[in-house]
């Protein structure tokens, strides 16, 4: 059941036999007809709270069920840039235990993240924007995360291709850098969460899509599946942007909207730009994957779609932003485009807890910008249905925050416009 | 991306429009007697479907009105455009479906090519006059019987996408 430690003496050894005995990274278990635990979404949070439920709380009879492959929505379909600059409190804390477990996550999972603290430079354009920009880099520094305010020659200094020329229509003014920040390998995070969790019993079960729930006096007895009914007394909803269609088998209503989020990569060419560069005002971000394509992202559109697609025009808006921030960028061809769904809350905000069936939490709500979260967000979650009750560090983000009028609202502030 | 027929206008590309959320969403009638749960519900609960979504646009690079649409929130197709004020269309049939002709639940691991052309088309019939009925939340399922679904259950090996590297 467990894989063999990957290592240069295993590397090397499997070199030797022609790379042909590696063992499969995962098993392909059928579902059996009880666990103590399912897991809804094979994505990056729903794998990486099987793994802290395993490895955190002991909880190994669990099932994670994920109605396509691995890591296949979301977790494939982002920009995969991290960082932890968020402006309130409660999502700079989260956000940071994020960060604090990317940094040692290659080597816990044993497993190559190709986590690259490269930098992320968020940019200005006016004094305004600067004021906001600011205020944020001091709440950073006094939640203890790392910022710093770049005027515009050092913006100019630390990423040399931004346009500095003063007559473009959004001139760069200054910006803020968190050096700690920066990119991951998207696919390898699911998969090394897919593989420690595995190596510790939980059945990953792909092709098998949640298509009903089973509630019993307020109460979650199961799930009904493509692949049979499964006995189940805890339930996490990890479907970002399917969390409304599996809540609501259950009878619960969440605050969430759908909308497709594009991004798109271009050609590979040389090394030319060696951090992340995020603008609000002009709209888009960028950075380079170490295959040499640029990662290029921008905001959601504008209405609920399942689609998995977007529209062009957006594509348009967030390449002209590329061009004027980044003209030596103008002659690149984009090689592929592609539409995640996100979850969007009222607040920007996500929502990590318990719902009104007893039994049943979700994880969801993360929007345009959970990817960065993925450890944080299953580790917490997983402590939330272990023990029942939400961790310190989601306490502030439930679903009854809407009620209560206790809301994070990150819009804005969240230093990406949405 | 799509077309939307604006009723005073014609057919435009979807960016001339902004959208403004799920429609017919009553203000309360006496909002001081509103606990906050039924706030809560009122300004933030939405049903965000994978389906028909009765949906608000506003024609803002044109003649800036309001007025409703019925969109299928699987495929972007339309389904019906009617004005402010019209009861929602009661659109008959199943739902319709994704692109690929699969139906919006249970479709994640269908056969390629299980979604017929013919399932593709979706049923629609619709009666202006026909009063909306109140589309409430999905009950909870409170037994465990297997939902009726046409595609036979899956037997075939769960082929996952494993690596080895």
């Amino acid at each position: 059941m467990a894989s063999s430690r990957y290592s240069f003496f295993a590397l090397a050894r499997n070199a030797l036999t022609g790379h042909r005995d590696w063992q499969r990274v995962w098993r392909s278990p059928d579902p059996q007809p009880s666990y103590d635990a399912v897991i809804v979404g094979g994505g990056g949070h729903g794998l990486a709270t099987a793994y802290y439920l395993a490895k955190e709380h002991g909880l190994t009879n669990v099932a994670v069920l994920e109605k396509g492959w691995l890591g296949g929505g979301n977790t494939g379909r982002n920009t995969t840039i991290v960082r932890s600059n968020y402006l309130f409190d409660d999502s700079a804390h989260l956000y940071e235990h994020a960060l604090k477990l990317w940094e040692g996550l290659s080597r816990e999972l044993n497993y190559n993240v190709m986590f690259s603290q490269r930098g992320v430079l968020n940019l200005c354009h006016d004094i305004h924007e600067a004021r906001d920009l600011q205020r944020r880099c001091h709440a950073n520094r006094l939640n203890g995360i790392d910022s710093e305010w770049l005027d515009r020659d050092g913006v100019l200094g630390f990423c040399p291709v931004i346009n500095g020329d003063p007559g473009i229509r959004y001139p760069v003014y200054g910006g803020t850098l968190q050096r700690r920040g920066g990119t991951a390998r998207h696919d390898a995070v699911a998969w090394g969460y897919a593989r420690g969790a595995d190596a510790r019993g939980v059945d990953i079960i792909q092709n098998c899509e949640v298509t009903g729930m089973i509630v019993e006096k307020g109460r979650i007895k199961g799930v009904e599946t493509t692949r049979g009914t499964i006995r189940t007394g805890k339930v996490g909803v990890v479907a970002a942007g399917h969390s409304s269609v599996i809540a609501a088998m259950a009878g619960v209503r969440l605050p969430l909207e759908s909308h497709p989020l594009q991004a798109l990569v271009s050609e590979p060419v040389k090394p030319a730009i060696d951090c992340v560069v995020m603008s609000n005002a002009v709209h888009a971000y960028i950075s380079q994957s170490d295959k040499g394509e640029l990662v290029i992202g921008a905001g959601a559109d504008p209405y609920v779609s399942y689609s998995q697609r977007g529209g062009f025009s957006v594509i348009e808006e967030t390449l002209a932003s590329i061009v004027e921030l980044f003209p030596i960028f103008s002659r690149m061809r984009m090689l592929r485009q592609w539409g995640g769904i996100v979850d969007i809350a009222p607040d920007a905000s996500a929502i990590i807890g318990k719902t009104p069936v007893e039994g049943l939490f979700v994880n969801c709500g993360w929007g345009t910008g959970g990817f960065k979260a993925t450890p944080g967000s299953g580790h917490v979650f997983a402590h939330t249905i272990a023990t029942g009750e939400p961790h310190a560090l989601n306490a502030g983000f439930t679903l009854e925050r809407f009620a209560s009028g206790r809301l994070v609202a990150e819009h804005g502030a969240a230093a990406v416009a949405h | 991306m799509f077309l939307i027929d604006c009723p005073f206008c014609g057919s435009r590309d979807q960016r001339e429009f902004s959208c403004g959320g799920e429609a017919h969403i009553a203000r309360p009638p006496r909002p001081a007697s509103l606990s906050d749960d039924e706030w809560a519900d009122y300004l933030f609960m939405r049903k965000n479907p994978k389906g028909v979504q009765y949906e608000r646009w506003m024609h803002a690079h044109g003649c800036r009105r309001w007025f409703n649409v019925a969109r299928n929130t699987a495929t972007d197709r339309i389904l019906a455009v009617y004005r402010m004020g019209e009861p929602a269309p009661a659109l008959d049939g199943q739902a319709p479906p994704t692109p690929c002709g699969e139906p919006a639940v249970g479709s994640g691991n269908l056969a390629l090519g299980q979604g017929t052309p013919a399932a593709a088309k979706p049923r629609v019939a619709t009666r202006p006059g026909a009063p909306a009925k109140p589309k409430s939340a999905p009950k909870p399922r409170t037994s465990a019987k297997p939902r009726a679904t046409a595609r036979p259950k899956s037997k075939r090996p769960a082929k996952a996408e494993e690596t080895t590297s």
